[in-house]
């Protein structure tokens, strides 16, 4: 029988990363003569006949390898524990629980649930592969021997990606001054709220009219709600504006209108939408913790912490100063060409012979 | 609050990322960050820790620049403490209860960590055929236990917050309540400008190293910061009073012709908080007041030690205080009016002695430890007080002896120990 590696993932959806991950190993696998399947927790609308509920996994008795995709706790991991197939991992990072648990304790266990269960795969797990080398050393730190960095392997939305017209359309009349943006769910560990700070104060200092377009949906409806009111008591609510989650052509478009992308993360395993930025050549300002600063590779202004003065001077220097925006392409190219889907994919397949040349 | 200054270096720890508090300012955990994971980079993952490529150094030179833009935008006003502090209190009232609060203890953490319901039970079976039948028993009953898991989930994630929730007010109650003294009572009692001479001396020869280095905290309106500056001293005072700041800000914006840093660089921030975020060996000098006087004994001890960590070796450290003895004087009103009476009684500290400084000071590693008298109350010291009562503060001078000390110590060169 031609040799299997079954995906399971606690959730497969649409304009997600680790779903858009997924859907790319299948095509890998299959393309490298290998069965694939994709088992998931739950399957989002959008992509129903993608994958198929985990639990009907055991009917198939083929002894193939499952791939998990982990993330947070998820029910999907307790079953594969369960089962006696070899198994490997590829690590997305957990959100840490202290920035989730206020806002939402049910997030908040999930993320301890997710540590509780990474810890019981280590021993049970022939291969580990982690999207950074910030997420390998949270590996090792669960136990994990020698995890192997691979970048995801997305397709990303690049100047060549078809763009909604008249999503850019309105965007572009809408413009007044800077246009800022950012990519990725509304959950507190983004850091939303700074950048509505950082807003306010590159407003005050720079540029009356700017506004910071946030495209996403939310992780969690209690941070959304506060940032709509956040916004509001700053006299910010025509300036900020909520996208909820969007199509990939009205992302390109939202790439395609902004002048500069901010991040103001404290938590990133990977952090995809930075390389998309870097392929939109736009300048990046953004906060160095978890795997930013490796993700961004000098292609972007890092901050050290969230200071929004700080902040909106490091924007208007990313937009003005044109020897910065050259370096920053620059660096932006070689993170491209390192992190890319051209680069993921070559890796992801030396790695997944690799692991299999070690079962035997 | 700013957990640290624009152009200070920042430690990894104490911040955002490892207290889990969602503020609109503050330092971010970087732990674990490029460098500390070990050497497996991936394809493309670099800028490595102690990159000094061109490029690297062109970023370097972005962000100091950066850092003095700032500098000099909050100098010139336009961005007045004011406005950091309504970013904060903004975002205050639009959180949940229980966002901005401190980590939880480590049981919690183990009570959650076991807090969850596993719905895979075993199917292993000593007995022939057991352990499919189990696993047929499983498969049917999936629907049920993941229903009923889910909510057990839920409810068991909720009590579990409410524990949190609980932990952290008996928690607060069991500290001495912290309290948020009336604006007249915040500032030092310390006649700063009686000591400004003797400040500018001791940090005048201030080692070299990052730029405006010397920290006065709190600062207040800027009085003895605008001292040190006029003796050209590289200097930055920060102060929990975002009012007292802008006044500081405010009244010199504008009168100085040197052209770069038209007012005082403050920055609005609690001195624990700052310095805890500083890194270790960057400060030049520092001057500690007014909170040296009405916190709690372990942050007066925890003030102590981070000044022996976040001064260079060579800088200084003075430490200006009011003395017990005048402290009781204020609290019978012989040599003050009323204000006094309600920061003796409601502050969740008292002053320590001179010598108690000079030992925490010492006991931190610190050398050349100076303890210098300031004048003791009397005539002069309050604004025409009734012969009566300045009789009785003739008296209380010699019960209580000085009103304010200083107490100077200087990192060695060396560390002391080994």
């Amino acid at each position: 029988m031609t040799p299997g590696v079954h995906q399971f993932v606690p959730s497969l959806a649409p304009r997600d990363a680790i779903g858009a991950h997924t859907l790319a190993v299948q095509a890998l696998l299959l393309e490298m003569g290998l069965r694939s399947e994709i088992f998931a927790g739950e399957v989002r609308s959008g992509f129903e006949g993608r994958a198929r509920p985990y639990r009907t996994y055991g009917a198939k008795f083929d002894r193939a390898v499952l791939l998990y995709q982990g993330s947070m706790g998820s029910p999907v991991a307790d079953y594969l524990l369960a089962r006696p197939e070899p198994k490997w991992l590829y690590f997305h990072n957990i959100t840490p629980r202290r920035f989730l648990e206020a806002w939402d304790p049910g997030l908040g266990m999930a993320s301890a649930t997710g540590w509780t269960q990474l810890r019981r795969l280590a021993p049970a797990t022939t291969a580990a592969f982690a999207n950074s080398a910030y997420s390998g050393g949270e590996l090792r730190s669960a136990g994990f021997v020698e995890p192997v960095i691979l970048a995801p392997l997305v397709e990303l939305t690049g100047p060549d990606s078809e763009v909604d017209g008249t999503a850019l359309g309105d965007l572009e009349a809408g413009r007044g001054g800077a246009e800022l943006l950012f990519v990725g769910r509304l959950s507190p560990h983004k850091g939303q709220h700074l950048l509505i700070g950082a807003l306010a104060a590159y407003r005050r200092a720079y540029d009356p009219h700017a506004r910071l377009h946030l495209v996403g949906g939310a992780a969690s409806q209690t941070y959304r709600d506060s940032l709509v009111r956040y916004a509001a008591e700053l006299g910010l609510g025509e300036a900020v504006r909520l996208t909820g989650s969007v199509t990939g052509a009205e992302l390109a478009a939202h790439y395609r209108n902004a002048d500069v992308f901010v991040c103001a993360s404290a938590h990133e395993g990977f952090c995809v939408p930075l390389l998309e930025a870097m392929s939109h050549e736009l300048p990046i300002v953004a906060l160095g913790s978890a795997a930013v600063p490796e993700t961004l590779g000098g292609a972007g202004v890092l901050l050290d912490y969230p200071d929004p003065k700080v902040m909106a001077a490091a924007i208007h220097r990313a937009r003005t100063d044109q020897d910065l925006r050259g370096a920053m392409a620059l660096a932006a190219k070689r993170q491209l060409d390192r992190l890319g889907p051209l680069a993921a994919r070559a890796a992801t397949t030396a790695a997944i012979r690799d692991a299999l040349a070690r079962l035997g | 609050m700013s957990a640290a200054r624009g152009d200070a270096p920042v430690s990894t720890t104490g911040a955002v990322g490892t207290t889990g508090a969602v503020g609109t300012t503050g330092a971010v955990g970087t732990t674990g960050a490029v460098g500390t994971a070990g050497g497996d980079v991936p394809a493309g993952s670099d800028v490595p820790a102690g990159d000094h490529s061109p490029a690297a150094a062109l970023m370097d030179q972005v962000r100091r620049e950066i850092e003095q833009e700032v500098r000099r935008l909050r100098a010139s006003g336009v961005f007045p403490p004011s406005f950091e502090r309504r970013l904060e209190d903004t975002f205050a009232q639009v959180v949940p209860t229980g966002v901005i609060e401190r980590e939880t203890a480590a049981a919690l953490r183990h009570l959650e960590s076991v807090s969850y319901v596993d719905v895979e039970v075993p199917t292993a079976s000593n007995l022939p055929g057991g352990s499919a039948a189990k696993q047929l028993l499983r498969r049917l009953m999936a629907w049920y236990l993941d229903y009923l898991a889910a909510q057990l989930n839920r409810f068991m994630a909720s009590t579990v917050r409410v524990l949190h929730l609980l932990d952290e007010r008996v928690s607060a109650l069991e500290a001495a309540a912290p309290v948020e003294l009336p604006p007249p009572e915040r500032g030092a009692p310390v006649d700063l400008g009686a000591w400004a001479d003797l400040v500018v001396e001791r940090l005048s020869t201030a080692p070299v190293g990052a730029p405006r280095s010397v920290l006065h905290a709190e600062c207040g309106s800027g009085e003895l910061l605008r001292r040190l500056s006029d003796a050209g001293i590289d200097a930055y005072g920060i102060d929990p009073s975002a009012d007292l700041l802008d006044q500081a800000v405010l009244a010199t914006v504008g009168a100085d012709a040197r052209g770069v840093g038209l007012g005082l660089d403050v920055l609005w921030a609690d001195p624990l908080d700052h310095l805890r975020a500083l890194e270790d060996n960057s400060l030049g000098g520092l001057v500690l007041s007014g909170c040296v006087d009405r916190i709690e004994v372990g942050a007066q001890r925890e003030l102590a030690a981070l000044a022996a960590t976040k001064l260079r070796p060579g800088g200084a450290v003075v430490v200006l205080g009011i003395t017990p003895g005048a402290w009781l004087a204020r609290r019978v009103g012989l040599d003050g009016p009323g204000p006094g009476l309600v920061e003796a009684d409601l502050a969740p500290g008292r002053p320590l002695h001179p010598e108690t400084w000079a030992w925490m000071l010492g006991s931190e590693g610190l050398s050349n430890i100076e303890v210098l008298l300031g004048p003791s109350p009397g005539p002069g010291s309050e604004p025409s007080p009734a012969p009566a009562d300045l009789e009785l503060a003739r008296i209380a001078a010699l019960l209580s002896g000085p009103t304010s000390f200083a107490v100077v110590g200087t990192r060695p060169a060396a560390h002391p120990w080994p």
